[in-house]
């Protein structure tokens, strides 16, 4: 859990970054179900519907969970077990936090990397019916996990300088 | 066998060392890619990315929108109140309350965890102001609070169904006998349990108060009704039948109860919206999994050694859920469906098990993982919002707990349970 | 790992059902071709019935290099020249017409431009068939369609054709389809015969107007890289096999199309055969369709007159 009282200059930043990521995140929401139910309305009062309702919807669908498991990620919000980490005595905690953390940045450069590549193989493709560019949604998931490796980063840090782990973020 | 032990290790060593359940997911792909010699970031970003791009799960968020809608805008409350009204002043009454509001809430909301937070949230302070014991009123809440996950709307069973390829609406449809038959079930428990409790009964509420309190709630009454009959008539898909809830919660909320304020809204939507992105972000951990195991021939594997009980189903089922039970136990609900979906569906079906049948075993099964600990995110949510211990909980939940395994037996000895009056309404 | 790594494992990878005549070619032509003739340093793996995702992830796969081999629709069309026109309504004749256009030098000129653009090898042309119209209510006439809810595939050209036809057009994704037809959420679906029959969707749609307004291909791509690092001797086995593969699953679909119209007759499907003044009426409706394909790539009029000319 985030602690209350504002710390450092990171913390000012990384609480704007979060509202930026809210409003985001509720535009898109609102956009997929303004979109869902427009198709609705259309098909039983007017008969017609919106033929790229629902890619668009899909595509709003994905940025969401892009800006939300980013948020998730810096408010520490993501399921996570962390049972047996708390039992452990401080200095094996220190070291399992250092093996987790570096762990999931590894992946999670994987995935950024994975994300650039198929972003540039995409770079021409379109939705079918939208002709929106499909490279922005492995540009989108790039962005999400680079997020969430500077969070992972950021633990990695506490861990290491031995800054109280117990707040901040699950890895 | 080597390929399901790496994977299984891969994944819960890195959860037991407190990685997110997402990553871990992402490890134990990665596990699996270098055992097969087969490593590729575009397969991890790929599947990431495809798993979540799919229209049937939007019926998720929407679903969690109008549920935090309700919460949010005074449905859940006035919910509350009609039980109260009802059967608030009977002996062991906040109880029944309880479980009375779960069922009903369950009928509006697709996820446990949400559940057992709002109902909660309110109904624990009373029920320990009424003279309850705290760990057997929150391990009541959490018991009533994973029928949700069994009366439509329901975030697994849509997980099920997109993986499975089951209609989503006959699940839906299927879900609603039994999980009034949880509800019973915890009825009769807290029938026996309560008699030992000291409390003190409500005053009895006069017939033009519970009116009242009906009338009030009408409009919350009305949702199940409308989401049903939606789905049962072919109005909308399940997807939309998401999008109609949260706008007819809006609609309630913003006009006719005039609860909510814009800033509440801004809050209720950024909040539906990250923890959707949590579940999603499973979901999607849970397609890159499930890929590298189709690659690792893994669901063969499972078919093979579970091939010897396809002449006995009842055998096979019993065997499927201790199986289950004990993963679920361990793991939270969304990977084990997503997971082990695409691995048991053709051992079901070469067994002639109704598929819609074995969703909603699979499903309840799952929902009492949800309790047990080590990782149980009722569990958690209970205990976090009863203000307890984790060790407490389960001790006052145990006898609830029992009874929800007891009635899972007699839904496998007995299928028709499920079936007959699935075939009535569909 | 099993110890005989050095082969080199190609998975090929399609959505339809495992009794579909793609794969039945697969399993009995393409793997044992494959698998003798490299001598047993290619080895083949069937993913069938969607087990690695739909069209749209089969392509993305297929291109990142994560699946050596895709069998898939003309879901590129917008991204290359000319593959679109396989897809035009009221192209081909019929199937002879089909096969011989396409698995000539015409439908050559299709996709020379599939490796530039991209990455893609091709390998051959399969056949899904000929669309026709599964609906809940029945189209025995033009004005039938007005209010009908079709479900037409997300393709852009595929929806216009809809639309054409006066239908209201839902493009569900193909795994929705058998779900929203139970809802009644939509009327109808348009497919090929073999896929209303093994998609189940039969069950729900009692009327069929045997419309055959578009040809549906399916294309074999292989990842370019892949295919790089396979040897001469290696690509030639690998493209033979498709070819033999893909004539063979052109025999059994043709071939099992009459019983698959019997067996849905027998179910109680009602098969409509349109009139001369209503299939008239059909490819009026859908001229715009080439209008907007020349507008867009001016060389597609010349190779059209060449698929006419052809049959
Ligand atoms: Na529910
Ligand atoms: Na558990």
């Amino acid at each position: 859990m985030n602690s209350p009282q504002p710390q450092e200059k990171g913390a000012s930043g990384k609480h704007r970054l979060n509202t930026v990521l809210g409003i985001c995140m509720a535009i898109c929401l609102t956009a997929m179900a303004v979109l869902v139910f427009g198709n609705v309305i259309l098909r039983y009062l007017f008969n017609s519907g919106i033929t790229w309702s629902e890619e668009m919807s899909r595509y709003f669908f994905v940025f969401m969970i892009f800006f939300g498991s980013a948020s998730a990620a810096i408010m520490g919000k993501h399921i996570s077990v962390d049972l047996l980490v708390r039992r452990l005595a401080p200095g094996n905690r220190r070291i399992v936090l250092v093996i987790a953390n570096l762990l999931s940045i590894v992946v999670l450069a994987m995935l950024a990397i994975g994300s650039w590549e198929l972003a540039e193989i995409n770079r021409n493709s379109h939705g079918p019916v939208t002709g929106f560019p499909l490279w922005l949604l492995f540009a989108g998931c790039l962005g999400m996990a680079v997020c969430m490796a500077v969070v992972a980063c950021r633990d990695l840090l506490r861990a290491l300088t031995g800054a109280s782990s117990e707040q901040g973020g699950n890895p | 066998m080597t390929e399901l032990l790496i994977f299984v290790a891969a994944l819960l060593v890195p959860i037991a060392f407190g990685i997110s359940i997402a990553i871990a997911l992402i490890i134990a792909s990665v596990a699996l890619m270098l055992h097969l010699d087969m490593f590729s970031t575009q397969v991890i970003a790929e599947n990431l990315v495809s798993g979540a791009n799919n229209f049937s799960l939007m019926a998720i968020p929407f679903f969690i929108l109008a549920g935090e809608l309700m919460n949010a805008g005074g449905i859940t409350r006035r919910i509350i109140d009609l039980g109260l009204a009802l059967v608030g002043h009977k002996r062991g009454g906040m109880g029944y309350v309880s479980i009375i509001a779960a069922i009903l809430f369950a009928s509006l909301s697709g996820s446990a965890v949400a559940d057992t937070v709002a109902l909660g949230a309110v109904l624990i302070p009373l029920m320990i102001k009424a003279g309850y014991d705290r760990n057997r009123a929150t391990g009541l809440i959490a018991s009533g609070g994973i029928i949700a996950g069994v009366i439509p709307p329901s975030i697994p069973l849509i997980l099920f169904g997109v993986t499975s390829g089951v209609s989503i609406s006959k699940l839906f449809l299927a879900g609603i006998v039994p999980g009034m038959l949880m509800g019973l079930a915890l009825i009769l428990t807290w029938w026996i349990v309560s008699h030992r409790d000291e409390q003190t009964p409500l005053p009895k509420q006069n017939t033009s108060e519970v009116l009242r309190a009906l009338r009030s709630s009408v409009w919350a009454l009305l949702l199940p009704v409308i989401i049903v009959g939606g789905l049962r008539f072919g109005i909308f898909t399940p997807t939309e039948a998401g999008v109609v809830a949260a706008f007819y919660a809006l609609l309630v909320s913003v006009v006719i109860y005039r609860e909510l304020t814009f800033a509440q809204l801004f809050e209720v939507f950024k909040s539906s919206a990250r923890l959707t992105s949590v579940i999603m972000l499973l979901v999607a951990a849970s397609s890159i999994s499930a890929w590298m195991m189709t690659m690792a021939d893994i669901p063969m594997m499972v078919s093979d050694m579970l091939s010897g009980f396809a002449d006995s189903p009842l055998l096979l089922l019993l065997l499927i859920n201790a199986i289950v039970l004990i993963i679920g136990m361990t793991m939270d609900l969304a990977p084990v469906i997503l997971i082990l979906t695409p691995v048991l569906m053709p051992v079901i079906t070469e067994a002639g098990i109704d598929p819609v049948y074995f969703g909603i075993i699979f499903i309840i099964n799952l929902g009492i993982g949800l309790l047990t600990p080590p990782v149980g995110t009722v569990l958690a949510a209970a205990t976090s919002v009863g203000q307890t211990t984790m060790g407490g909980v389960v001790r006052g939940m145990s006898p609830f707990l029992i009874a929800q395994l007891l009635l899972l037996f007699l839904l496998l000895l007995f299928p028709q349970i499920v079936l007959v009056p699935l075939h009535w309404m569909s | 790992a099993p110890a005989a790594t050095a082969a080199t494992t190609i998975k090929i990878a399609n959505f339809f059902p495992d009794a579909h005549p793609v794969n039945v070619a697969l399993r009995e032509v393409f793997k044992p071709a494959v698998e003798e003739q490299s001598k047993g340093e290619l080895r083949v793996r069937i993913y069938a019935n969607g087990a690695l995702g739909g069209d749209e992830r089969l392509y993305n796969s297929v291109r990142g290099g994560t699946l050596e081999i895709a069998i898939i629709g003309t879901i590129m069309e917008k991204e290359v020249d000319y593959v679109g026109i396989a897809q035009q309504p009221f192209l081909f004749t019929n199937y002879d017409h089909a096969r011989n256009v396409l698995r000539g030098p015409i439908g050559d000129s299709l996709v020379a431009d599939f490796k530039d653009k991209l990455g893609l090898e091709f390998l051959g042309w399969g056949v899904q068939g000929f669309r026709v119209i599964a609906s809940s209510k029945p189209i025995k006439q033009f004005s039938d369609f007005q209010g009908l809810r079709l479900r037409f595939p997300g393709i852009e050209n595929m929806v216009a054709i809809g639309q054409a036809l006066g239908a209201n057009v839902t493009p569900l994704p193909i795994n929705e389809v058998f779900g929203a037809l139970e809802q009644r959420v939509v009327d109808g679906v348009e497919n090929p015969y073999p896929n209303l029959y093994t998609a189940k969707w039969y069950e729900l749609t009692k009327y069929v107007l045997e419309s055959n307004h578009v040809f549906s291909p399916n294309l074999y791509v292989a990842n370019e890289r892949f295919w790089n690092k396979l040897s001469a001797e290696q690509q030639a086995v690998v493209r033979n096999a498709v070819q033999a593969s893909t004539a063979r699953e052109w025999e059994l679909l043709i071939s099992e199309e009459a019983g698959v119209k019997e067996t849905l007759q027998k179910e109680g499907v009602e098969i409509t055969v349109p009139s001369e003044e209503f299939r008239g009426q059909l490819q009026q409706a859908v001229q715009d369709s080439y209008a907007k394909l020349y507008a867009r790539t001016p060389g597609a009029e010349a190779i059209v007159k060449q698929i006419r000319e052809a049959k």
